[in-house]
């Protein structure tokens, strides 16, 4: 158990010592990904793509099945191993808002990699939440491959290629947002605020108010137009889902709407959305 | 065989005492004009029509005006009675433009649940609760 950073290093011949391996189950065998540490060193963050069950993960190294309790985000697919014993080396996430269009990114093996855009839909499906598109220097890495910064940060984790050297990837904020969740409370929650709206809008205009919801106690009403919340500005219904998603149970957030002519600004306190 | 002097001189004589029954003179031209015109009629066609026309009105004499003013009004009396009445046209009622356009039902689009980028990935429509 004390040498899961250890068998870290060697799990992964050309990632550093923050990385791992991990690898999920699916319809034809093991699919590998990487894995890698964050904040206290005893959590490994890795990506189970939608073909894998990814509840039944495991962290590998050298071959060996290291002991780790998985937590998954079911909407990102995001999954968090939590280990005992001694720490790995960390990587930090990076501060939120510092990507954009042309922002320079490196893999760990120091390959380069640029941002190109956020993916909002894809074949005309809305994305729980958005997703960088990046190019790379070389060929895309694997799943889970950290995506740094220029301070050496994780700036996203690469999800799935999209071409020779095009993919996507999901920003350093969505796992912070489930690493804090594991890392707080032991599982993966999600906020619900009761309001309602149509994903072809071509604004983010709330159509139902759910009576007693949170944003019903807030006074947020049918017709209005959703202009931030939190600190995300929202052109369209796909930005407001997204926002949605960093809702955290609990806590309180700010958001400011437009009814007619007036913007008002409210405070709704999200809660824990019940299993389905 | 020539004809002597002597016989041409009495033909001569002989001619020079005829003369033709009275009242042939007069009657020769009209004669002729109304053999002309009756050939004239036997020719088919419009012109044939036109010629009898005029061979029947010139026959008239000054009464063919009477006649000709007679035809004129009857004509235009037919022309008048026959004609159609003018149509009589209903004015359509104003109706007030729609400047109201109803915009066209939106295409239904998915929201996906998890991040799932197969193409194979389905998602709900309708209205989505947060």
């Amino acid at each position: 158990m004390a040498l899961v950073a250890v068998w870290c290093i060697s799990a992964v011949a050309d990632a550093a010592e923050s990385t791992c391996a991990a690898s999920f189950p699916g319809s034809s065998g093991e699919v590998q990904a990487v894995a890698f540490a964050v904040g206290d060193g005893r959590h490994y963050v890795s990506v189970a793509l939608p073909e894998v069950q990814a509840d039944g993960g495991k962290l590998r190294a050298g071959g060996r099945v290291l002991p780790a309790d998985v937590f998954v985000d079911p909407v990102s697919r995001l999954v968090v191993f939590r280990t005992e014993g001694a720490p790995g080396q960390a990587l930090a996430l990076a501060a939120k808002g510092g990507l954009g269009v042309g922002t320079k990114l490196r893999l760990l093996s120091g390959a380069g990699v640029q941002a190109t855009g956020w993916i909002k839909q894809i074949n005309g499906k809305m994305l729980p939440l958005s997703l960088l598109k990046v190019d790379y220097t070389n060929s895309p890495p694997a799943t889970g491959s950290p995506l740094l910064d220029a301070d050496g940060a994780v700036a996203a984790v690469a999800f799935q290629s999209s071409g020779q050297k095009t993919g996507y990837a999901i920003p350093a904020e969505v796992v912070k947002r489930v690493v804090e969740d594991v890392q707080g409370s032991g599982k993966v929650s999600r906020g619900w605020i009761g309001v309602k709206l149509l994903p072809q809008s071509a604004t983010p205009k709330v159509t139902t108010v759910q009576a007693g919801s949170p944003s019903a106690r807030a006074g947020i009403q049918a017709g209005d137009v959703l202009l931030t919340v939190g600190a995300r500005p929202l052109a369209d219904y796909a930005d407001a889902v997204n926002a949605f998603y960093f809702l955290k149970p609990g806590v309180p957030s700010s958001m400011k709407v437009k009814r007619g002519e007036k913007e008002i600004s409210v405070s709704v306190t999200p809660e824990e959305k019940s299993a389905e | 065989m020539k004809p002597s002097a002597e016989e041409i001189g009495a033909l001569l004589a002989l001619k020079r005492h005829e003369r033709p029954e009275e009242g042939f003179l007069d009657d020769f031209l009209r004669d002729f004009h109304q053999r002309r015109r009756e050939e004239e009629a036997l020719k088919a066609g419009p012109a044939g029509w036109w010629h009898r026309l005029s061979s029947w009105a010139s026959g008239l004499g000054a009464s063919k005006w009477a006649y000709g003013a007679g035809l004129a009004y009857a004509g235009a009396a037919a022309l008048f009675l026959l004609s159609p009445s003018p149509v009589q046209v209903q004015p359509t009622p104003t109706v007030p433009a729609k400047y109201q356009v109803e915009p066209a039902e939106p295409t239904a689009v998915e929201q996906l649940d998890a991040v799932d980028l197969r193409p194979s990935s389905q998602g709900t429509t309708g209205e989505q609760e947060f």
